[in-house]
């Protein structure tokens, strides 16, 4: 039924999809989001209706991203090219976000697991992206 | 589809699919609404309700995982074995709730899917459900790690069966984020009721092998819950009292149900 023949790709795919759906259920369900936005050092109050209304909508999108990474384990690597390329895009973009609001948050902030978390799901996506023999060119494989 | 070359195996599968993809859905993500559709005015814990709507709605996912997957490979005995008796069950849980409400949608919904299963299995050439063929050895595979987890599965569900016939409130009262009631006992009784279909369609599969279907049906339903268990201990920040029986079910059959799936997925 897999047709991933990389041990490592298919390990991360499967450590991916059950990261993204975690978080998908944190942010999808009252307590667990007003939990979430505890820990980030929010106030759950202060968050409000409309706040909870668009991290349901992340939850939703996670849960499909997690449905993508497991089809994609039920594909070829050749099948998936497209589809990774997009998740490379969308892990670095919010890798960068993450960076910034880490880098810009007034005071300082001891909260890494944002900007980690985003790092490795990122770095996760390059390494399935490399073993998977689809990088294009050796721009990054020089070390 | 379903590599029946029938349409109206089909269109009765696509049936039982939107039933159950509907109130999937609606349950996991909506709780509470189905909640008002079935409200009464009697005295219950709504926190509780939402848990057990939230677990049915994840147990009705699991089940159209199974039939998607059979769109592609083919319909399965071991599915109808486990699907049919569950629906029987389903609709006598059905029926309490039903006249408290006055609301029999739930009956209609679960007895045209229940038809359309059996139009379903009649049309698909399986023959008598009692004429069971017989697997060259146990559980059909050789894989020692997939015949140990699979025997757990077994023993793990008849326990339960064994535990609700003891003591029924056991599930409620020994965990602490839900709450007895009247209404939440009936709503616990459906664990018991899905052992008993599990057990079933185990026991069929002890026989005639393994099932892919139904590994998937397993596999989506301890994922779900295995991430609900984990979101449920970063809320609490891990000082939440849980029940430690109950945990232990969640993440053994998650391992259990991937270790199942990972080592024999190639075969399938």
């Amino acid at each position: 039924m897999i047709k991933q023949n990389d041990t490592a790709t298919i390990t991360l795919l499967l450590l991916i999809s059950l990261v993204a759906l975690i978080y998908a259920l944190m942010f999808f369900y009252a307590n667990t989001a007003e939990a979430f936005i505890a820990r980030l050092g929010g106030d759950f109050a202060q968050q409000g209706e409309s706040g909870y209304f668009w991290m349901r909508q992340i939850g939703i999108i996670y849960v499909a991203l997690a449905i993508g990474n497991i089809i994609a384990l039920m594909a070829t690597p050749e099948q998936c090219t497209v589809y990774f390329r997009a998740m490379l895009v969308l892990t670095f973009f919010a890798f960068m976000r993450a960076l910034w609001i880490t880098m810009t948050v007034e005071g300082g902030t001891n909260n890494l697991m944002p900007l980690i978390s985003q790092g490795l799901v990122w770095l996760g996506f390059l390494i399935i992206y490399s073993r998977s023999g689809q990088r294009s060119g050796s721009n990054v494989l020089w070390f | 589809m379903f590599k029946a070359n029938d349409t109206v195996v089909d269109i009765t599968m696509a049936i039982v699919f939107l039933i159950g993809a509907f109130y999937g859905f609606l349950m996991f993500f909506d709780p509470s609404f189905t909640m008002t559709r079935y409200a009464t005015g009697a005295e219950y814990d709504v926190g509780t309700i939402t848990i057990f709507t939230i677990w049915l709605g994840m147990f009705n996912l699991g089940f159209i995982a199974g039939i998607i997957y059979m769109g592609y490979r083919g319909l399965d005995r071991a599915f109808f074995a486990y699907a049919i008796p569950l629906f029987i069950l389903n609709l006598i849980w059905q029926i309490p709730i039903a006249q408290d409400s006055g609301n029999y949608v739930g009956i209609v919904m679960v007895s045209v899917s229940l038809a359309a299963l059996l139009i379903a299995r009649s049309r698909s050439g399986f023959g008598s459900p009692f004429s069971i063929p017989k697997a060259d050895q146990m559980w059909g595979v050789s894989d020692n790690p997939t015949k140990v987890f699979l025997w757990l599965g077994l023993i793990g569900q008849s326990l339960n069966i064994l535990i609700f016939a003891v003591d029924p409130g056991n599930l409620i009262n020994n965990t602490e984020f839900l709450v007895m009631s009247e209404r939440a006992q009936h709503f616990s009784l459906v664990m018991p009721l899905l052992s008993v279909a599990w057990v079933i369609t185990l026991l069929y599969q002890l026989r005639a092998g393994l099932s892919m279907t139904m590994v998937v049906v397993g596999t989506v339903i301890s994922t779900i819950w295995f991430v609900l268990a984990i979101n449920y201990l970063l809320a609490s920040g891990g000082t939440g009292g849980g029940n430690p029986l109950l945990a232990g079910t969640i993440t053994l059959n998650f391992i259990g149900t991937w270790v199942i799936f990972l080592r024999n997925q190639a075969n399938f």
